[in-house]
């Protein structure tokens, strides 16, 4: 069993009014584990309560009830910061800096030696590709810029445990990709990434376990292929098939107490696509790009059990 | 202002902080305890426990990069664009102020000057500190910052020491401009320059038009009574360049008289009165203000200075007392004269008494008042009638006392003076050493300003939090905290607020007590209380009455004292550090910056 990072039992956040009064319960009794080297994703549609459970992690918001523990240390324990990198919903930097000086400013508050700082925001800022405007002011940002230097600014101290808040929130496919790239890297390095989003798609490509919340309570929490899975049909992918082989299938599958739901051919998806037609854009300038219809062609076969 | 430099009572002052910074945080503890146990809150102790510990473990070089980035924050929005409007003042603050050609005059540069670096700087630090963490909030920025291992009390010490820097920038550039502004537009005059010059040969009888009043276009100087008159000084200079180094000498001499820094040795003043017995004061003739006391001219009423600390060494062979006394007349006498006083000075071991000659009174003419007593000094004794010299300190002078004894001479007119109306005048020290005090004295006021405001704006937003740091600094100010002090100290007749509050209602006498009842009891315990209020109101709010002495001081040609002035300065300042310190820290530590 891997290591457990972020532990939370019997969470709950109440939103009071200035007399103390019960306005909102933004979170009810969340338990919630999640294991060392995972990305965790935390799902639910507007005010579910996903951005108030990243806030009560990173001890912005004070809980109501019930217990954290990250990094087995209190979430208002300042100490626990030094392994954590966390990207905000919106890019809260400061508009004043430029990507150095915000860079230099988040590393000095980890007390990272100049030298060290100077090849951390070196490496980050050409990670995030920002190295053509690094010396203009945050204010001067495009929406997708200042998510890469919110990213970079995360990623300074080179954290164990990276939370973000809408990760892909404001990116172009592009960006978004990479940014998908970038988390599934931090996996691989061992790192353990919570995320938060709406967008089911891009939280479906990278996490490995998810929660999905609803009006502040735990509805489903565990593996997204398990959770994903059905497992009363079977999905064969093969080369296109004639009638006639369809037909020897169906009764293939008739004998087997089976039966052929869906015949199809198979699509990608909208992602893909930009992406392939901006990849060939760049390597064949000048060229028209090649449409699905004229490639060769696979077909999706669906049966499930009678 | 009575320019009487008591020494600060520093050991008093810090008792007084440790009383009343106790019972607030004796106070503030009961209240959380007592809420924690209302409100279901578990745990007290070790929040405490990590609250303290990291209130203490605070990092030099987080609290630095705080510090710079609330700094550079402040330049890139454009703050110091407050030099603009430093510079438009001073560009025509020219036309208003440099009519006057007289010492006043410059009074009024300086206290131009002084004022508007005060009325400038303060509002920034003022605004500055009050809207940046809640700023922070309110954009978020801070949670990038919190959610980083920067301590909460390295966010409060950050921005307190980054504004302070901000404004330490403005107070020092408008400093040494303003210093340069007055050096070069106040108005000398010099009065009665009658100078010898070697010429070849021949000694020259030199003298400018006075009053010569510097800067001029034209000069009149007479050589031997013959007007010439020169275009500019630098027509001067190759026409009479003897002459010439007169007139820079002059020039100097007069911009040392007018933009003075006066080093003033202050005595201890007793009385003797009509029958020459020693008492603490003098006559009063009716003045509210008693603060000078009077001897009555021609009597055996004399006022008596013991001085300490007269050494040659510091003062030099010829000792200057200066005086500022007040006359008050019970007849015309001669009304185009002036009344007169005379000296004596006394060897306060051996009793031998050298009376000086008689000086007439100068009222109002700060300056004036001049007596320079040579180190040899030749007198009449009356006793033996005989003309004798004393040498001043082998003497008079005895371990650095010297006793200075005024009369006044003219029959039924009165002298009225106090402590510091007589002193001995040390060297003048450079116009500049007390300018640059006076400069920094405001930079301390700056500071407490930025330590409230940052403090407010931990638990306030901003525009609450400027109204609040605006009351203090209201408050703080002479007129209310003399309010206060009399509130709270014994001189105020009629009783409490709620005693004379009921004494008006009733339209009882303020001055007789109420009739003794279980109501009056009453009355008298919650007076109690709220006296005990508005003391601790009282020693809470800044006394910002010291940092405007060194102002005063300066306008008005003294250097500005460290033991009276510039420490009650510092001791102010720093003793609000800590309580700014722990209550910004604490609020905003208990605070969630993310509350809906």
């Amino acid at each position: 069993m891997a290591e457990t990072v972020i532990e939370t039992r019997n969470l709950t956040k109440i939103y009071r009014d200035f007399w103390g009064r019960k306005k909102v319960r933004a979170l009810n009794s969340l338990s919630l584990d999640v294991h060392k080297g995972e990305v965790f994703g935390l799902l639910g549609p507007n005010g579910s309560g996903k951005t108030t459970t990243l806030k009560l992690l990173l001890g912005l918001l004070f809980p109501s009830e019930g217990s954290i523990s990250i990094l087995g240390r209190s979430a208002s324990d300042v100490e626990k910061n030094e392994r954590i990198g966390y990207l905000p919903e919106e890019s809260y930097l400061y508009r004043f800096l430029n990507a150095n000086e915000t860079l230099d400013f988040y590393g000095r508050l980890f007390n990272i030696s100049a030298a060290e700082r100077r090849d951390r925001a070196e490496e980050l800022i050409k990670m995030v590709g920002l190295q053509d405007a690094r010396r203009r002011q945050l204010k001067e940002y495009s929406k997708g810029m200042t998510r890469r230097i919110g990213l970079a600014q995360a990623l300074i101290n080179n954290p164990d445990l990276v939370m973000l808040d809408e990760p892909t929130s404001g990116l172009d496919p592009i960006g978004t990709r990479e940014m998908k790239d970038l988390i599934l890297k931090l996996k691989d390095q061992g790192k353990t990434v919570v995320m938060c989003s709406h967008l089911l798609a891009d939280v479906q490509d990278v996490c490995d376990r998810i929660a999905i919340l609803y009006s502040g309570e735990l509805k489903v929490e565990g593996r997204v292929d398990d959770l994903l899975k059905s497992r009363e049909q079977t999905q064969l992918l093969t080369s296109t098939l004639d009638e006639s082989a369809l037909d020897e299938i169906k009764q293939v599958l008739r004998k087997h107490n089976a039966e052929l739901l869906q015949v199809d051919q198979p699509t990608t998806n909208l992602e893909e696509l930009f992406l392939r037609i901006v990849h060939e854009s760049e390597t064949r300038p000048g060229h028209r790009v090649t449409t699905p219809e004229t490639e060769p062609q696979k077909a999706v076969v669906e049966a499930g059990s009678k | 202002m009575d320019f009487d430099p008591t020494p600060y009572p520093l050991v008093d002052s810090i008792l007084m902080w440790l009383i009343v910074g106790g019972a607030i945080a004796l106070m503030v503890t009961l209240i959380t305890v007592v809420v924690a146990m209302l409100t279901g809150v578990r745990g007290l102790a070790p929040r405490a426990k990590r609250g303290l510990s990291d209130f203490l473990l605070v990092s030099p070089r987080r609290v630095w990069a705080l510090t710079m980035l609330t700094f550079r924050e402040s330049v890139r929005r454009k703050v110091l664009l407050v030099f603009v409007l430093f510079a438009m003042l001073f560009m025509f603050a020219g036309w208003f102020l440099s009519g006057e050609v007289s010492q006043q005059g410059a009074k009024i540069h300086i206290s131009f000057v002084l004022t508007a670096i005060s009325w400038i700087v303060l509002p920034v630090a003022l605004l500055l500190s009050c809207w940046g963490l809640p700023e922070d909030i309110r954009l978020r920025s801070l949670h990038t910052v919190v959610t980083k291992p920067a301590r909460r009390s390295e966010i409060v010490l950050g921005r307190m020491f980054g504004f302070a820097m901000v404004g330490s920038v403005i107070v020092a550039v408008m400093s040494v401009v303003g210093y340069v502004w007055m050096q070069r537009q106040s108005p000398y005059l010099v009065s009665g320059v009658d100078e010898f010059v070697q010429d070849g040969e021949s000694v020259k009888r030199v003298q400018f038009a006075n009053p010569l009043v510097i800067p001029q276009d034209k000069l009149e100087v007479k050589v031997d009574g013959k007007a010439n008159l020169v275009e500019s000084a630098q027509d001067l200079k190759s026409k009479l360049p003897d002459v010439y180094r007169l007139y820079v000498d002059a020039l100097n001499q007069a911009q040392e008289d007018v933009l003075a820094c006066r080093v003033p040795v202050h005595g201890a003043l007793i009385f003797l009165d009509s029958e020459g017995k020693k008492t603490s004061k003098g006559l009063n003739t009716g003045d509210i203000w008693e603060f000078r006391s009077y001897i009555a001219g021609n009597s055996k009423q004399a006022a008596i200075w013991d001085f300490d600390g007269i050494n040659q060494e510091q003062l030099g062979d010829t000792l200057r007392l200066e005086a500022r006394f007040e006359t008050f007349r019970t007849h015309k006498g001669k009304i185009d004269e002036k009344l007169r006083a005379n000296f004596i000075l006394v060897n306060p071991d051996s009793g031998l008494r050298v009376p000086l000659d008689s000086f007439a009174v100068n009222e109002y003419h700060d300056g004036d008042n001049v007596t320079e007593v040579k180190r040899k000094i030749q007198y009449f004794d009356e006793t033996t009638a005989e003309e004798k010299s004393a040498d001043l300190y082998d003497e008079l002078v005895v371990d650095g006392k010297l006793r200075v004894e005024v009369r006044c001479l003219d029959s039924g007119q009165f002298l009225g003076m106090a402590r510091p109306d007589l002193f001995v005048r040390a060297p003048d020290r450079k116009f500049a050493s007390g300018f640059f005090k006076a400069c920094f004295c405001i930079w301390l006021s700056m500071l407490v300003v930025v330590m409230l405001g940052v403090t407010g704006s931990c638990f306030l937003k901003g525009p609450v939090a400027t109204l609040l740091t605006l009351v203090f600094l209201i408050l703080g100010q002479g007129l209310a905290m003399n309010f206060l002090e009399k509130v709270t100290g014994d001189k105020w007749k009629g009783g409490g607020i709620l005693e004379s509050s009921v004494k008006i209602v009733k339209q009882h006498s303020l001055t007789a007590p109420l009739e003794e009842s279980q109501t009056t009891t009453v009355i008298k315990k919650i007076d109690q209380v709220g006296s005990k209020g508005l003391f601790l109101l009282r020693w809470v709010l800044p006394d910002f009455r010291h940092y405007s002495e060194a102002s005063t001081w300066v306008e008005n040609g003294f250097d500005v004292q460290f033991m009276s002035t510039i420490l009650a300065c510092i001791a102010t300042t720093l003793g609000y550090f800590l309580p700014c310190f722990s209550i910004g820290y604490f609020s905003l530590l208990i605070r969630e910056l993310e509350s809906k």
